[in-house]
């Protein structure tokens, strides 16, 4: 029979301090990179929208506000879930891990679902990115956020497939803040897109 | 299990993000105000929630001094730009 001997950690002083940085500096680049050509797309938003307001005010009035507040809720939760995984892992609790990355993905595809209701909508109304200025900003922002949301899901599935154990997450610590940081991003950007685009008048 | 929940920080953060976002919803829908003003308090409210997501979710309170002034500069600049634009036109 084998005994297994508990060694008792001694921390002595408290000279000695682990800073722990969320995330690898590099995907803090990338996010913030990503951050500010999505800048531009918004200066590009409020620009055209002086120079076509009337356009502008008919086109928001076509939208569904409701898509897109749904939308926006069930980022902002899928967004507390992967902060939530984030926090298991650094705990190495792997079920509890697993089972918010799912929580994440479920939100991430409901928001894929409630996209393409509204687009199909919008497409059988008549409207598509070559109507007018109003459509080709609308179209072409959230397009281009609907392919964030896509690369965020395909890399919480790639987390899902490749941490399956505890040993494995110990060695993917870094990777699931890198990949919360990205899901994050998607979020604090939709949030910042739905007020432009869908509320402000 | 109620207090647990109440103690969650992360989850007392996202009911602030909802219930901003419920706000919002509500000035467009019912508040009796002149666009610029509604459109002002909407980019407003909106920026707050960036800065509550970058902080507490992104967790750029603990990451390295230099990504917490770029995201605080983000968010001031990119906010205000977008104000001043919507105001001049």
């Amino acid at each position: 029979m084998s005994t297994v001997k508990v060694i008792p950690l001694k921390v002595s002083g408290s000279e000695t301090q682990i800073v722990h940085h969320p995330a690898e500096i590099g995907v803090w680049l990338f996010v913030f990179a990503d951050m500010c050509i999505f800048a531009m797309y918004f200066g590009v938003f409020v620009w055209e929208k002086k120079l076509y307001p009337a356009m502008f005010a008919e086109g928001q009035a076509t939208l569904s506000t409701e898509f897109g507040g749904l939308n926006t809720v069930v980022l902002l939760i899928s967004s507390f879930f992967a902060a939530k995984a984030v926090h298991s892992a650094r705990m190495l609790n792997i079920d509890t891990y697993r089972r918010f990355i799912k929580l994440t993905m479920l939100c991430g595809l409901a928001f894929l679902c409630v996209k393409f209701v509204e687009y199909s909508d919008k497409f059988s109304a008549g409207f598509d990115i070559a109507t007018n200025e109003f459509y080709r900003n609308y179209f072409a922002f959230t397009g281009f956020h609907l392919l964030h949301v896509i690369l965020g899901l395909s890399l919480l599935t790639w987390l899902l497939f490749s941490v399956k154990t505890t040993e494995q997450l110990k060695g993917n610590v870094k990777a699931s803040e890198g990949v919360g940081l990205y899901w994050h991003m998607v979020d604090l950007l939709w949030v910042v897109l739905f007020s432009l685009i869908y509320l402000v008048p | 299990m109620m207090m647990y929940v109440v103690k969650d920080k992360l989850f007392l953060v996202l009911v602030a993000l909802l219930g901003i976002t419920l706000v919002s919803w509500l000035l467009i829908s019912s508040v009796d105000l002149d666009e610029k003003s509604l459109g002002v308090m909407i980019l407003l409210l909106a920026f707050f929630k960036v800065r509550l997501i970058a902080i507490h979710f992104m967790e750029t309170a603990k990451a390295q001094r230099l990504v917490r002034i770029a995201f605080e500069t983000w968010g001031v600049v990119v906010g205000g730009m977008m104000i001043f634009g919507y105001l001049m036109g």
